[in-house]
């Protein structure tokens, strides 16, 4: 389990390196599209079935032929090659970065007990039991995402329709 | 699962739903023929009666609560808390959308007149819903609904560059502070195994949460919060933000959004910077993301010639100033925080409104220079946009002075023990003052151009409508009442709080 | 938990079996189409080809000869024996890959379609390879992948009329997934209701069938599933990604040899797959009357088994003909034809068929407090 939990981590990362590193877009959206593939398989080692059906269902099989329908249809899919992809400052971010994650991350969690929690692991809630919950204790947060996304077709009709006018 | 009573507890949003999909209804088919200024007016008008009506709710909710009713005891897992506080602004943020609806309908920025309404209505929820959520999935999707609002609101002149790009860096930033912050909820989430707040910090008290995870959770969380309440160094989206995005947009972002945030801040970190064992390191960042902000706000502004630009790092620095508060620790620290974000939103939604009413009479982006001799044209305008002005400079007896005493004090008073000056917050306080001092410079170049000089006026008389005029001078009177009167709110707060 | 070798041979060889029907009946699904097609155009179709020495033999060769079954053997056979040409213009690693990513999603849904029952002891239990709980979900997300095979394949080969498949089939296939997954909900709903608690398991669905097929109590749910169908198997009248008249072949017109039979193989896999979804969902899977009698039960037993699978097997066999039927009938829609019908008609009558059988599930299920 482990094993395959690292080499799947492993995956998600590249996947999601390549996505930012590569020039071509088409290419950075197969490489986003392997990120949440192995983003399922985690999901899958963590006993969450549903969660990774949903997340091949909606990521893969929406977001990401959204995501090439989008780009096809845009004109230069290789973008501008005289722009640099890493920012100036590229280096003292990662230092940064690096710094705080060795000084500040690694310590802590290295440190902590690893307790495993006892109410957490006999925890095995069925697709019913997301349901009720979803639409029983948390229905009140459910119908903010509602709007939530009503809030997002509403910016999404602006943001396609042409200012001037159709 | 009690369906009626969720309904009760959630009328206020309700009614204001319904108005949204009326007005937008409306849009699309009865007004659909007419002239985009009429439009605009009818749709403002049914979204100020929707606001209205859900702000009448808001205040019957807060009666019945304030009587000792028992009808909104249920707090659904704390997605929905109706206390005395939490209803007070809740209220407070209709009001303000009440006045940012005024602002905006006079300059629409293009035909999409009852989206643009829609969105403000939609974020005014979500900031109702964030100030009432003591629960950490219903906090995330109000945030979410909260930002995503306001990227659109921000990207609203697609035929406009700038503010396209303006949407497009707040969209990408907010996006990532998001991450931020949902790696820090999960984390909180795994340690305490506890979603509503409270069970939150009896776990964190208790010593059952691994303090180590906490920190980390508490970590990620200063991040993604610092991006939304605009703290150096998560700032960068804030000045392109205001300056490009429609006024009445930034103005609501610089307020409304703020007051939302803070609240939360408090909510989830009160407790714990008070209780937990790793207070210290929690602390010594939070005030390092405070000097950030107010060194880096103030001196920004120094050199900016765009008003609007200037007002932006002015709120980046008054971020700095509100975290002092924070790092108080203590129910004092909590009131003043509370305190000075709602005086603060008063004065910065007055000054970008006005802001906004010369940028659409200018046709263009003000600069300081174009309010040159402004005063001797239109002296009504030029007196409400002092007062506002000085509130955030913090000269008394303006609110924003004592908002600024109150901080200042609570940190002070957070470690009574200590006697030099170098130790506690005393240090902390004088960065503060100095930079007060430092941001005098650049609102006293604003109002000096006002005010002062001898030029002859760029600008026109300027006809401002009633509604705006009425939406200034009630921001302004605001702004002065709880300068002279502060002891009312205060009070009000301090009572709830404990 | 450790298995034992024989085990995993054995689920290999059932795997292996049921991958191996499958494309079997999509090459016998080729046949067909044609056979259906002239049979509706008033034609003879394939009756000459014929194999050397099977076709010799007296009266069964010629039989076989003139119903055309060899006609798949020397299909198979050309498209394997052809030059395989891979111009130079494409991206070859994903001109390589579309033809697998097309196929692969149609095999991967067999493994979770019920496809008979085995009673022993009263007891009735599926034969399927995996008995998901989440089976419908698993059939969409995988089927929802389908598409990809066409997209890569538009893109990679890099000229403009397999291009304009591509946009074409990821547009379509975005559109009608909406309508495909909530006009089944209303099933779920049904099946869900107080009392019979199915899941979302594929086989407490059919069992569940058992007093009255789906068709009959939700007729408009099933042919908007029916619809979506047809739309995400790029089906006419919805097969605009390929439209020869208009894109010559659209998504494979670089295509040629083996992977060109690749796409062809899968779209017919893809058709049988779609049937047989189909069948469970609506037409009650292997339950031999639409509505309930208890004179008419399948058997205990290896007959039962067999008579079960026979039954499903004739159901989607109907409804693949029902594809075909459509086929040779309709002419093509236009482009924005489909996307108007995709939105603007499907979207909005899959939610009123959603509400109303919330409704009328409400009002048949007994108030409980």
């Amino acid at each position: 389990m482990t094993v395959a939990f690292y080499i799947m981590a492993a995956i998600a990362v590249l996947g999601a390196v390549m996505a930012i590193a590569l020039r071509n877009v088409v290419h950075a959206v197969f490489s986003v599209l392997l990120f949440f593939s192995a983003l399922a398989g985690l999901f899958i080692l963590l006993l969450a079935e549903f969660i990774a059906v949903v997340q091949v269902l909606v990521y893969i099989g929406s977001v990401g032929i959204l995501m090439l329908f989008a780009i096809m249809l845009t004109t230069k899919v290789t973008g501008d090659p005289t722009r640099k992809l890493l920012s100036r400052g590229w280096a003292w971010g990662g230092l940064v970065s690096g710094a705080l994650l060795l000084a500040f991350l690694v310590p802590l969690i290295t440190q902590s007990k690893s307790e495993s929690n006892s109410q957490l692991s006999n925890f095995n809630p069925s697709v019913k039991d997301l349901g009720l919950t979803l639409m029983d204790p948390y229905f009140a947060s459910v119908g903010v995402i509602a709007l939530l996304l009503t809030a997002g077709l509403i910016a999404a009709v602006v943001a396609a329709s042409s200012a001037s006018g159709e | 699962m009690n369906y009626p009573q969720l309904f009760l507890t959630t009328l206020p949003e309700l009614i204001v739903v319904l108005g949204m999909f009326v007005a937008l209804g409306f849009d699309y088919t009865k007004y659909k023929e007419l002239d985009p200024q009429t439009r605009s007016n009818k749709v403002a008008a049914l979204s100020t009666i929707a606001l209205m009506l859900g702000l009448a709710g808001v205040v019957w909710q807060f009666l019945q609560v304030t009587d000792g009713s028992k009808t909104f005891s249920n707090s659904f897992n704390g997605q929905v808390v109706l206390t005395p506080l939490t209803l007070w602004f809740k209220g407070l943020i209709f009001v303000l959308a009440l006045f940012v609806v005024q602002f905006a309908k006079t300059d629409v920025p293009n035909k999409h007149v009852s989206e643009y309404f829609g969105l403000i209505l939609l974020s005014t929820l979500g900031m109702g819903f964030l100030i009432t959520a003591q629960n950490l999935i219903m906090l995330f999707v109000s945030i979410e609904l909260i930002s995503l609002s306001l990227y659109g609101l921000t990207a609203f002149q697609t035929d406009k560059k700038f503010s396209v790009e303006a949407g497009i860096k707040y969209f990408t930033i907010g996006g990532v502070s998001s991450a931020f912050l949902l790696f820090g909820l999960s984390y909180l989430f795994g340690a305490t195994n506890e979603l509503s707040f409270e069970g939150i910090t009896a776990a964190i008290t208790s010593g059952a949460a691994p303090q180590n995870y906490v920190l980390i959770a508490s970590a990620f969380l200063v991040v993604g919060l610092g991006f939304k309440i605009a703290a150096a160094p998560f700032h960068l989206w804030a000045p392109d933000t205001y300056q490009c995005g429609p006024v009445p947009v930034a103005a609501w972002v610089a307020s409304g959004s703020k007051i939302a945030s803070f609240f939360l801040l408090v909510q989830l970190f009160g407790p714990v910077l008070e209780t937990s064992e790793q207070k210290e390191t929690l602390i010594a960042g939070i005030v390092l993301v405070s000097v950030l902000s107010m060194v880096l706000g103030n001196i920004g502004a120094l050199r900016q010639s765009c008003v609007k630009r200037l007002l932006a790092y002015s709120s980046i620095a008054h971020a700095g100033y509100i975290l002092i508060g924070l790092v108080a620790a203590n129910e004092d620290g909590s009131i003043s925080v509370l305190f000075y974000a709602v005086i603060y939103s008063l004065a910065t939604l007055g000054a970008f409104a006005t802001i906004g009413i010369i940028d659409s009479r200018l046709g263009r982006e003000a600069q300081i220079d174009d309010f040159n001799g402004t005063w001797k044209q239109n002296p009504g305008l030029s007196i409400l946009f002092m007062i506002f002005i000085l509130s955030l400079a913090g000269i008394p007896p303006l609110s924003g002075f004592f908002g600024k005493f109150y901080l200042f004090m609570a940190a002070i008073g957070s470690q009574p023990e200590i006697a030099s000056w170098s130790e506690g917050f005393y240090w902390l306080v004088a960065v503060a003052l100095l930079m007060s001092a430092v941001s005098l410079f650049y609102y006293v170049k604003v109002l000096k151009a006002f005010l002062v000089s001898a030029d002859t006026p760029k600008l026109p008389s300027i006809q401002i409508t009633k509604a705006e005029g009425a939406g200034l001078l009630l921001l302004a009177v605001l702004v002065v009442y709880l300068g002279i009167y502060p002891t009312g709110l205060v009070e009000f707060i301090a009572a709830s709080l404990g | 938990m450790t298995m034992e070798v024989t085990d995993i041979v054995w689920v290999i060889v059932k795997a292996a079996m049921v991958a191996i029907a499958l494309l079997s009946f999509s090459n016998l699904a080729v046949l067909a189409e044609r056979k259906v097609s002239s049979w509706i155009q008033g034609r003879v179709g394939p009756n000459r080809t014929t194999l050397p020495l099977l076709g010799a033999i007296p009266i069964l060769g010629t039989g076989l000869t003139r119903m055309g079954l060899f006609q798949p053997v020397a299909d198979g056979l050309k498209l394997l024996l052809k030059e395989d040409p891979v111009p130079d213009h494409v991206n070859k690693f994903y001109f390589f890959l579309a033809p697998v990513a097309s196929m692969i999603p149609a095999i991967t849904i067999v493994v979770v379609l019920p496809f008979g029952q085995i009673i022993a002891d009263g007891v009735a239990s599926p034969l399927v390879l995996a008995d998901l709980d989440i089976g419908i979900l698993f059939i969409f997300a995988v089927s929802s992948l389908g598409v990809y095979g066409m997209i890569l394949a538009g893109w990679a080969s890099n000229s403009k009329y397999p291009f304009l498949g591509g946009i074409r089939s990821s547009a379509q296939m975005i559109s009608y997934e909406l309508s495909m997954g909530l006009s089944i909900l209303p099933v779920f709903m049904w099946a869900n209701a107080p009392g019979a608690e199915t899941g979302l398991n594929l086989f407490s669905l059919v069992q569940h069938q058992q007093l009255v097929w789906g068709v009959i109590f939700m007729p408009f749910s099933a042919l908007l599933f029916l619809i979506s169908i047809f739309a995400e198997t790029n089906r006419l009248p919805f097969d605009m990604p390929e439209s020869e008249s208009e894109l010559v072949a659209g998504f494979n017109t670089e295509y040629g040899s083996f992977k060109f039979g690749l796409f062809f193989a899968a779209e017919y896999a893809h058709i049988i797959v779609g049937s047989g979804v189909f069948t469970v969902l609506f037409l009650g899977g292997w339950h031999p009357l639409p509505v309930y009698s208890s004179a008419i039960s399948l058997p205990e037993g290896s007959v039962g088994t067999l008579l079960s699978i026979g039954i499903f097997l004739v159901k989607t066999f109907l409804v693949v003909f029902f594809f075909m039927w459509i086929r040779w009938t309709l002419p093509r829609f236009r482009y924005d034809q489909i996307m108007k019908l995709g939105w603007t008609m499907m979207l909005p009558l899959a939610l009123v068929n959603l509400v109303l059988y919330a409704i009328i599930l409400a009002l048949m299920t007994p108030v409980t407090h």
